[in-house]
């Protein structure tokens, strides 16, 4: 058995054994519930679809929270506890290791993201919608999702490589991922930038557009690259830090 | 199995391990001693492959453990000082995840990890989770992650740290049970138990080498034999530590204390541990002396670790 997938095993049980995984799975699917419902009444009479409201209630309130947390949880902690030294003097390789617990948040996200899913779901059916439409409309919500959340995760997944703190983990994976929320707006105000290039960097406009089911391969470019490239760093810092 | 070659080892410009160089062979246990910060767990951290070297060169099983680390990590069981574990699993169902990583055959890991729970006496805490061990049961799964693969090498830094003398004896047993087919390099600062398992020492201080070789010809070497205890009633006005001293085995008289009724518990330093007390009572009988105790005993590991280390501190 690969030992990427021992260890992704171990991670996701990780998540189960401790109280961490059921904690966030209460509060995100009261919270869920909640807010879906009173925006669910505030945009009623408009033309916004329930899955765009879903939507933006993952990406603006539970994408940042999530992540997060799924980031304070990837090596802070075992390097504290020593429990790094011990899995990297056996037979395992530092990508072997980051590939499985990159993975395994992964996985737990994408089981919140459709779990968020199944209320526009339950409501879209009761409602006695046509199936075919709602799950076209969702795969662009979700697919865009998917991977900005792949590429956040890759950033807290490389700030956990560089702080031990797990306070410090959170708070700057926290910051960097609302500055990509923020850097369309803040690009917008310099005028030298080409228009191409505004358009590329304004992540909540392409959020915008995947939940109006318009499928732009640009972004999805973008968060992969990305995820590899920070998967790459924090392959680098943890062997770098692995040896100093 | 384990080379080690001209060790060095800065942060910056502090020297942290300087030019350390010895070897452990199959079936020995050898003792790595020294004050706490001389640098033995660096060492240890460089021989598992989880620090690199500044200079030098360490070898597993003949794997250098710079360029082959896998071969290396295959070839090591490991257990570090604070032995760390995931505290929410299950003996068992631990030790399985860690065979797997190891490399054990997927068909073979339920009776390896069978044979190495038996052999580690861990069999009544198979299934119990491993946050509710006691410390000693811990460091027993340690060991028992360590064998796991059966490793050619043990490196085990403080293995005893924190047990109670009970637990201590029954992991010196395990630790006696695996001396044949293994190279076992043990960290630790509990001497007489060092002194009782290992074959040789390599005792270092301010990351330099202070002495390496076989432990009972390192005792034998030292400046003096042991020390005798006796007991003796003397008359009054007689100068017994000069009497003492004259004696051509006594080195020096480590103490002399004084009890009532003319009675004096004395110290010495002998010469030669196994003639000395010969001497010392014809030196008791000449002077007509009563004597109520006399008892030698040979110089501990403690003895010469304390020599060793302070001459180099004075230095």
């Amino acid at each position: 058995m690969s030992k990427t997938f021992l260890i992704f095993r171990r991670e996701v049980g990780v998540y189960f054994y401790s109280t961490l995984a059921f904690s966030i799975f209460c509060v995100f699917l009261a919270s869920t519930g909640f807010l879906f419902l009173q925006m669910v009444q505030a945009e009623m009479g408009t033309r916004v679809t329930l899955s765009t409201i879903m939507f933006k209630l993952l990406f603006y309130c539970w994408l940042p929270i999530i992540v997060t947390f799924l980031s304070m949880q990837f090596f802070s902690d075992e390097r504290k506890s020593g429990q790094l030294e011990l899995i990297l003097t056996l037979p395992v390789t530092v990508s072997q290791l980051i590939a499985a617990k990159f993975a395994a948040a992964l996985w737990f996200l994408l089981l919140i993201i459709l779990t968020a899913v199944s209320y526009v779901c339950f409501v879209e059916i009761t409602a006695g919608g046509n199936i075919a439409g709602i799950i076209t409309n969702l795969m662009g919500g979700i697919l865009f999702i998917f991977f900005f959340g792949m590429f956040v995760l890759s950033i807290g997944m490389f700030v956990s490589t560089c702080t031990p703190n797990q306070l410090v983990c959170a708070t700057l994976t926290f910051v960097f991922i609302f500055a990509f929320y923020f850097l369309g707006y803040v690009i917008d105000l310099i005028p030298k930038i080409p228009t191409w290039v505004k358009e590329f960097l304004n992540i909540p406009i392409f959020m915008n557009n995947f939940c109006d089911g318009v499928i732009d391969s640009r972004p999805l470019v973008f968060c992969f690259t990305g995820t590899i490239l920070f998967l790459f760093y924090s392959i680098r810092v943890l062997e770098v830090s692995k040896h100093r | 199995m384990i080379e080690v070659k001209n060790l060095t080892k800065r942060y910056g410009r502090k020297v942290v391990l300087n030019n350390l160089s010895f070897d452990v062979q199959k079936g020995e246990v050898v003792g790595f001693l020294g004050p706490n910060g001389a640098g033995k767990t660096t060492t240890i951290k460089m021989l598992t492959g989880f620090l690199p070297a500044t200079a030098g060169e360490i070898k597993i099983c003949g794997y250098n453990v710079c360029e082959e680390a896998n071969d290396v990590h295959k070839s090591l069981g490991y257990l570090p000082e604070n032995n760390p574990v995931y505290s929410s699993m299950r003996v068992c169902e631990y030790l399985k995840f860690i065979a797997k990583l190891k490399g054990v055959p997927f068909r073979k890991v339920g009776s390896h990890v069978d044979e190495i729970i038996d052999h580690c006496d861990l069999d009544n805490y198979r299934k119990a989770v491993i946050k509710n061990l006691s410390k000693g049961f811990r460091q027993r799964l340690g060991l028992a992650v360590a064998l796991l693969g059966d490793p050619e090498v043990l490196i085990l830094d403080e293995p005893t740290a924190g047990l109670d003398p009970y637990q201590v004896v029954q992991f010196r047993k395990i630790i006696e049970r695996l001396t044949q087919k293994h190279a076992i390099l043990i960290s630790s600062h509990i001497l007489s138990e060092i002194e009782l398992i290992s074959n040789r020492i390599v005792i270092i201080n301010d990351g330099e080498l202070i002495v390496k070789g076989n432990t009972t010809e390192l005792l034998d070497n030292m400046d003096s034999g042991g020390t005798v205890y006796m007991e003796i009633r003397i008359s009054d006005g007689e100068d017994v530590k000069s009497e003492l001293e004259a004696l051509e085995d006594i080195i020096r008289v480590n103490s002399l204390d004084f009890f009532s009724n003319g009675w004096i518990a004395v110290e010495c330093e002998v010469a030669h541990f196994d003639d000395s007390r010969e001497a010392l009572f014809g030196l008791i009988t000449s002077n007509k002396w009563i004597l109520r105790e006399l008892r030698s005993s040979r110089h501990t590991l403690e003895n010469l670790f304390l020599e060793m280390t302070k001459e180099k501190n004075n230095e």
